[in-house]
C-alpha cells in the first residue's frame, strides 16, 4: 500500500491528500533505509566508544560502580514508555 | 339602466331594447369622435363606470360618476440610472446594473469609496493582511496591510490537520509579511513512536534534501542528562528523536526565522517541546542551505505521523 502525503497552501486555504507517486514511494523507502542504516551506525558507535572508556578507566584502577557513575547513560529510557 | 352588470342570457330569452343599451352598448368601450359627441350621446344615461375612447384625442377615460378621467395605468414613465447604477430606458424591457458589482473582476475585491458618489476596486491584499486606514492613500484613504498584532503582533497564517501520512507540506507560508515565524505542533505522534519529528524546507513544490544542521536535546524528567541528535550537513533537520505515539504526541514550538518568501537566505530555527506524560524539554536550533524558502515539510524518520500544526507570523 502506498503512503499519502498531505498538502495545504496557506494562500489558497485549498487541503489535499493524495498517494504517493512510484518515485515518491521509492524515494521514501530509500530515505528510511538511510536512516535505519544511520540509526544504527550511530548507536554502534556509541557503544564501542563507551567500551573503549571502561577500558581506560579499568586501566586506571576503577571499580565497576566508580566507571558506572562517571559514564552518562547515552540512552537513557523513561519510566513511562510511550513508544 | 347603465351599468347593469352580467346577465346569462338563456336559449328563448326575449333580448329587450333596454338590455342592449344597459347589457351591451353602456358596458363597451363606446367611440366618440371627441368629448362634445360622448356627452351629447350619453346625454340622460351617463353612468358611472362607463367607458369611452375619444379619437380626437386617443384618450381612454372612464366616468367616475362625477367626471371623465383617464383609464387607470402605469404612472412610471421611465427608469433612469442614478449613483451607482447604469442602464434604464423609457420604453419596452428595460434592464439596469449595479455598477459596484460589475466593479468586482476577481475574488476578495471590495468597493471602496472613492469620493461623494464614486466608488473603485480594492484588490485582495496577502494572506493575513488586514485593511488599514490611511489618508495618505489616494484615492481610496484605506489599504491593505500587515498587522500591527496588537499586543502579540502574531498572525495565524494556516492551520493544518493530518491523519496518518507519511509527509506533511505546508506550503506559501513564508512571505514579505514577516521574517519570523512561530510553528504550533499539536499532539503530533508516530505510528512509530519512538521515530524522530523532521523537517525539511521547501521553496515552491521543490523540497531541500541538503544542508541541515542543529542540535536536538532531550532529557527525560528522571534522568540528569541530555541526549544529544545531531543534525550535520543532514537530509532533514531532526526536531525531536522522539515523537511519541498516539495519545503520547509531540506538542511544542519552533521559530523560524531569517525567511521572507521572496530573498535567498539562510533560516534559523529553535524552539521547545514536551513529550508526553515524560515530562522531558527539547530544544533545537540550525540552519539549511539558502534559498527563497516558502514553507516546510514535516515527516517523522520511518512511518507515518498524525496531528495538528498552527503557523503564525509576527509582525515586522
Amino acid at each position: 500500500m502506498k503512503n499519502k502525503i498531505y498538502f495545504i497552501d496557506a494562500i489558497t486555504g485549498e487541503e489535499t491528500v493524495r498517494e504517493m507517486t512510484v518515485h515518491e514511494q521509492e524515494a521514501r523507502d530509500a530515505e528510511i533505509a538511510q536512516w535505519l542504516l544511520d540509526e544504527a551506525t550511530t548507536k554502534e558507535k556509541l557503544a564501542n566508544d563507551k567500551l573503549v572508556k571502561i577500558a581506560a578507566y579499568k586501566k586506571l584502577g576503577l571499580t565497576d560502580e566508580e566507571i558506572e557513575a562517571l559514564i552518562p547513560n547515552d540512552n537513557p529510557q523513561p519510566i513511562i514508555t510511550n513508544g | 339602466m347603465a351599468g347593469a352588470g352580467y346577465k346569462l342570457f338563456n336559449t328563448g330569452d326575449v333580448l329587450t331594447a333596454a338590455q342592449v343599451n344597459t347589457y351591451l352598448q353602456e358596458q363597451a368601450v363606446m367611440r366618440f369622435a371627441n368629448a362634445a359627441a360622448r356627452t351629447t350621446a350619453l346625454s340622460g344615461v351617463l353612468a358611472e363606470g362607463m367607458v369611452s375612447y375619444l379619437m380626437d384625442t386617443n384618450a381612454l377615460e372612464v366616468y367616475d360618476g362625477s367626471a371623465w378621467v383617464g383609464a387607470a395605468s402605469g404612472d412610471i414613465t421611465a427608469v433612469t440610472a442614478g449613483t451607482g447604477i447604469t442602464g434604464g430606458g423609457t420604453s419596452g424591457a428595460v434592464t439596469i446594473t449595479n455598477s459596484m458589482a460589475t466593479e468586482i473582476t476577481a475574488a476578495g475585491d471590495i468597493i471602496v469609496g472613492t469620493g461623494s458618489g464614486t466608488f473603485d476596486n480594492l484588490p485582495i491584499g496577502t494572506t493575513g493582511q488586514v485593511l488599514t486606514a490611511d489618508t495618505t492613500v489616494s484615492p481610496y484613504k484605506v489599504k491593505w496591510a500587515t498587522a500591527s498584532g496588537g499586543s502579540s503582533g502574531l498572525t495565524k497564517i494556516t492551520t493544518s490537520s493530518f491523519s496518518n501520512v507519511a509527509s506533511v507540506n505546508i506550503d506559501s507560508i513564508f512571505s514579505t509579511s514577516y521574517k519570523s515565524y512561530l510553528i504550533v505542533f499539536d499532539e503530533v505522534s508516530g505510528a512509530t513512536g519512538t521515530d524522530s519529528l523532521q523537517m525539511q524546507l521547501r521553496y515552491g513544490s521543490t523540497t531541500q534534501t541538503s544542508g541541515y544542521y542543529g542540535s536536538s536535546l532531550r532529557n527525560l524528567y528522571n534522568v540528569s542528562t541530555f541526549t544529544n541528535t545531531g543534525s550535520t550537513n543532514a537530509a532533514q533537520f531532526t526536531i525531536h528523536n522522539y515523537i511519541g505515539a498516539a495519545t503520547y504526541g509531540f506538542t511544542g514550538e519552533m521559530w523560524i526565522q531569517r525567511v521572507d518568501g521572496s530573498t535567498s537566505q539562510v533560516p534559523h530555527y529553535y524552539g521547545q517541546g514536551y513529550e508526553n506524560t515524560n515530562g522531558n524539554l527539547v530544544l533545537f536550533g540550525g540552519t539549511a542551505a539558502s534559498q527563497a524558502f516558502s514553507g516546510i515539510l514535516l515527516k517523522s524518520s520511518s512511518s507515518n505521523i498524525t496531528g495538528n500544526v498552527v503557523v503564525y507570523g509576527l509582525a515586522k
